[in-house]
């Protein structure tokens, strides 16, 4: 499991984080919901090591995570989608999910030479994509670059990427931001299908379909967590209302992104 | 494109290139010009091939390529003609100069990027030149290097022909071994770094890592081609090594279309054929050069590569109005 202690980001005089304590179980769909600039993306950022950790630990199983390198993570068992779906353009969908195996796979510059264990790995790493593909019903557009893909596909396939690994811990920023009604359920399957084996931890803003799959959620804002609980009772909660819900209902206009 | 037809494509274009010297024969033109002008090109199009994995693939600029051409090229040249080492022998021993060379490169390139990077290679490419010519107990200065009749595996090469089927055999392998690189996960750990850094490590690809390798293959690519050169001229001298080339090789992978190695072919192709036709006026093919490198970066971004596969867009939309699904793979 993931336990953040005393977990502070600090950017010259800002705190973004602030002081959080975080435990995220080896299983299931967990959220972290909060208003623009709550500090929920910083997070994310710092647990997957984009970011630098001014002060605390996370630990994931034990391993010390802000020990590890930026690219390190993924090996640690921490995976990622982005806010914006930052895909791999000049290569094809099949190979943006294969880049997710990066770490897991082995063959180095010997791939130039095509010899058979380099082979054996493409198939068997081919194979591991495109179950996950069809999973999620994407393997017709398999050889299609992501940049001809429509928005929705993109953010699908940034999360089957950061998947490909198997990760411990998923992490996924904002996923459902830009997909159609057609697209939601698929994702929602997804990621309830992925909650069933292993930690994912979202930001998400929409409550009905944090209620339909998430079974915890964080409430930050300023950086601070101010409530955690089920769904269902954080919607009561007097706190959360007042500076999420009662923030999300008088800019509902405005799309959410931070 | 369908991958079988490009395979086939592909074998019957190297037939027609080993076809070359016995056509030449045939219809009695002048053979030993035409091929070394052709081998030549072959070697320029391997150099064109390693520019493009570093920029086209990788993302990372480089205007001093011809730098490890001539580290390539005099590494062979030296071990040749001090003790005698064959083709095959000088052309490794060339390729691992520049690729350690590359390490003075690829270590600041993890910290430098765009003009930056540009400024660094720069430099690099006009110091292993002066270097060169300055350099006289080593390099012979500018009165340049002669080398042994070339013997690659115990074959004597010397003749206009054979070193022309050595430098079409080492075309074909470079092709087969950059191919096989980008359809493998250095490959296309290459692209991620290019395309997102940020994305790229959060899959596991360790960045500066990648872009220092990045760097040691395409030099190891340059000096080898580097090292065939110096035999099929069988003289190395500074002045093939200058900026000028850098230039050439650096308008052969923007005219080509980045990314691809059809793309650094063919435009090796269009650089090389103007800068044997324009050869009588000095400086004439870099000028043309120039121009066209800014006509292509304005109009055409993807280069030949873009143009093409944008008129076989259209046509096939032409053709069938209602075929969407576009596979570029």
């Amino acid at each position: 499991m993931l336990e953040a202690r005393n977990v502070t980001v600090r950017f010259g005089g800002l705190v973004a984080v602030n002081a959080l304590d975080l435990d995220v179980p080896d299983r299931g769909v967990f959220a972290l919901v909060g208003p623009n600039g709550a500090g929920k993306t910083t997070l994310i950022n710092a647990l997957s090591r984009v970011c630098p950790v001014t002060q605390g630990t996370i630990r994931l199983n034990g391993v010390d995570v802000l020990a590890l390198l930026p690219h390190q993570a993924v090996r640690a068992g921490i995976a990622r989608s982005f806010q914006r779906a930052e895909l791999f353009p000049t290569l094809t969908v099949l190979e943006n999910l294969l880049v997710g195996l990066h770490s897991t796979m082995k063959t180095g510059l010997t791939g130039a030479l095509m010899t058979p264990a380099t082979r054996a790995e493409e198939r068997s790493g081919r194979a591991r994509c495109e179950r996950v593909l069809r999973d999620l019903d994407l393997w017709d557009i398999a050889h299609a670059s992501p940049a001809d893909l429509p928005y929705g596909h993109q953010k699908l396939l940034d999360v089957a990427r950061a998947l490909v690994s198997e990760p411990t811990l998923l992490l996924l920023d904002e996923p459902f931001a830009g997909l159609t009604e057609a697209e939601t359920p698929r994702l929602t399957a997804c990621i309830a299908a992925a909650g069933e084996r292993r930690a994912v931890l979202m930001i998400e803003h929409h409550f009905e379909l944090l209620e339909s799959i998430a079974t915890w959620m964080t409430v930050m804002d300023f950086g601070s967590k101010i409530a955690e609980g089920p769904p269902a009772a954080m919607r009561d909660d007097p706190e959360v209302i007042r500076c999420y819900l009662g923030a999300a209902r008088r800019r509902s206009a405005a799309a959410p992104s931070c | 494109m369908n991958g079988a037809v490009v395979r086939s494509a592909a074998i019957a274009l190297v037939v027609l290139c080993a076809a070359l010297p016995i056509l030449l024969q045939a219809i009695g033109e002048r053979q030993v010009y035409w091929l070394f002008v052709v081998s030549e090109f072959y070697v320029f199009a391997i150099v064109a091939i390693s520019l493009d994995l570093l920029m086209g693939r990788s993302g990372q600029i480089s205007l001093g390529q011809s730098g490890f051409v001539a580290l390539g090229a005099y590494t062979t040249a030296i071990l040749n003609q001090r003790f005698g080492v064959d083709l095959v022998v000088g052309m490794l021993a060339g390729a691992s100069v520049a690729g350690l060379a590359s390490l003075v490169l690829g270590l600041p390139a993890t910290r430098l990027r765009g003009h930056y990077l540009g400024i660094v290679t720069l430099g690099f490419g006009i110091a292993v030149d002066q270097i060169a010519l300055k350099w006289d107990s080593l390099t012979g200065g500018d009165q340049g290097i002669h080398l042994h009749r070339p013997v690659a595996l115990g074959l004597d090469v010397g003749t206009p022909v054979r070193m022309y089927y050595v430098a079409l055999v080492a075309l074909v392998v470079a092709v087969l071994l950059v191919w096989s690189l980008t359809q493998t996960r250095i490959g296309r750990a290459f692209a991620a770094i290019k395309d997102s850094e940020i994305a790229a490590a959060a899959m596991g690809v360790p960045v500066a890592r990648t872009k220092v390798l990045a760097f040691i293959v395409s030099a190891f690519l340059a000096g080898a081609a580097g090292g065939i050169y110096a035999f099929l001229a069988g003289f190395v001298a500074p002045e093939d090594f200058g900026i000028d080339s850098s230039l050439l090789f650096f308008a052969m992978v923007v005219i080509g279309g980045m990314g691809s190695i059809p793309g650094a072919i063919g435009g090796a192709v269009v650089v090389d054929a103007i800068r044997t036709t324009a050869a009588t006026v000095s400086g004439l093919s870099l000028a043309i050069l120039g121009g066209m490198i800014v006509l292509v970066v304005l109009f055409f971004p993807g280069g030949l590569k873009g143009w093409l596969r944008a008129r076989a867009r259209r046509t096939a939309h032409a053709h069938a109005p209602k075929a969407v699904v576009t596979q570029d793979a």
